[in-house]
């Protein structure tokens, strides 16, 4: 049970010391490995959010694991965060932290959802005409999703551009249904 | 009452004088006897004496009888006069105050039965409208309850043709989409994609 409220403090106190030190690359990228290192393990994960393992043992395995990786400002938050019991917001904190520097350098989020893997010069096109069309920086993350049949499906702010079947076929659904439900 | 007392107030001059002639009687008889004997002997009985004292005594025993007889008796007869006089006026007024209350009753009874009679019409007025009313609701329901009868059969007919409807049309495009997914393949995907990329218009 993630409490935003607390990851976006948390995340806020550290984005401001990394900005202060000129370090926001650099902890987005230690958050990013232990975050992956959480997800790619379940037992690291279940050990340290499991209650009943003890903040000693979390904090050697946080030193012993990441210690040589990550840099003192995120080891720091992250002890900070264990010994307040909150080892279960690393994750939201994570994300509030991207979120909070996409902010600082004006960059978009665009998460582009294929039925089957793209190439890379579709990745390309599609990221250099974000980029061209919004005049700001995007960045990409790139999902598949058999689900859409074929085409692709742009998700960027507020807005969404489907060029899927999925989407086409579904827009074709509704315009029947709106034709058949306005039929005497 | 004022006679009584006069009548009263002349008793003892009266019996007094009787008594006095009663004693001047006596005398003259004394005084006479000579005479008195002579005029028997003449043959006429005439004692002038007591003559006199006959007519006092009358006085006296007229009044003494009239003290003690006549008059309790005529102040009893006017008492009983009186008495009845009252009576009687008592029960004029009786009667006519039982008139009166005749009259009273007569007048309420006749303006009880106006109230009666115009509360009836009253009623039977109300119970007639009550009537109008009762029915003019009821066929106001019936013909709201016929209404929403047609409106209900009309509700249903409409939804279940448009569920047939959207049935057919989740049916179409169920097909639809399982033609699409069949005949989707790499290459077709890829022009799909690189359709969109070529005419999507992209908003800032």
């Amino acid at each position: 049970m993630h409490d935003t409220r607390v990851a976006k403090r948390y995340a806020r106190a550290l984005f401001s010391a990394a900005t202060a030190g000129d370090m926001v690359g650099a902890v987005e990228s230690d958050l990013n490995t232990i975050v992956a290192a959480l997800n790619s393990d379940p037992r690291l994960a279940t050990f340290m959010i499991a209650p009943q393992s003890s903040r000693d043992a979390k904090h050697a395995l946080l030193t012993s694991a990441f210690g040589d990786r990550a840099t003192a400002l995120t080891l720091q938050i992250l002890r900070v965060m264990l010994n307040k019991g909150r080892e279960s917001e690393i994750t939201a904190v994570r994300d509030e932290f991207v979120v909070l520097r996409r902010e600082m350098e004006g960059v978009i989020l665009a998460v582009i959802t294929s039925a089957g893997p793209l190439d890379e010069g579709q990745q390309i096109a599609i990221q250099s005409k974000l980029t061209q069309k919004l005049n700001k920086k995007v960045e990409t993350e790139f999902r598949v999703d058999p689900f859409l049949i074929g085409g692709v499906r742009v998700a960027y702010g507020d807005y969404v551009l489907d060029g899927s079947v999925r989407g086409t076929l579904n827009s074709m659904r509704e315009r029947l249904r709106h034709d058949v439900l306005i039929q005497p | 009452m004022s006679n009584t007392n006069q009548k009263s107030n002349m008793a003892a001059p009266i019996a007094i004088a009787g008594l006095a002639l009663i004693g001047v009687g006596f005398f003259i008889h004394t005084a006479t006897k000579e005479l008195t004997e002579t005029l028997a002997q003449k043959g006429i009985p005439l004692d002038l004496g007591m003559s006199v004292s006959m007519i006092g005594l009358f006085m006296f025993v007229f009044k003494v009888v009239q003290g003690y007889f006549i008059t309790p008796l005529g102040n009893a007869i006017d008492e009983r006069n009186s008495n009845l006089e009252h009576t009687f006026v008592e029960a004029e007024s009786l009667r006519s105050e039982m008139q009166k209350m005749r009259s009273d009753y007569e007048a309420k009874l006749a303006q009880t039965e106006a109230d009666a009679r115009s509360q009836i019409q009253a009623e039977v007025k109300k119970a007639q409208e009550l009537r109008t009313s009762i029915m003019a609701e009821a066929s106001k329901n019936a013909d709201s309850l016929v209404q929403r009868a047609q409106d209900e059969i009309a509700s249903e007919k409409a939804k279940a043709l448009t569920e047939i409807r959207t049935h057919v049309v989740d049916l179409t495009m169920q097909a639809a989409t399982k033609v699409v997914g069949e005949n989707m393949d790499n290459d077709r995907n890829r022009r799909l994609v690189q359709e969109f990329i070529d005419t999507v218009e992209v908003r800032a």
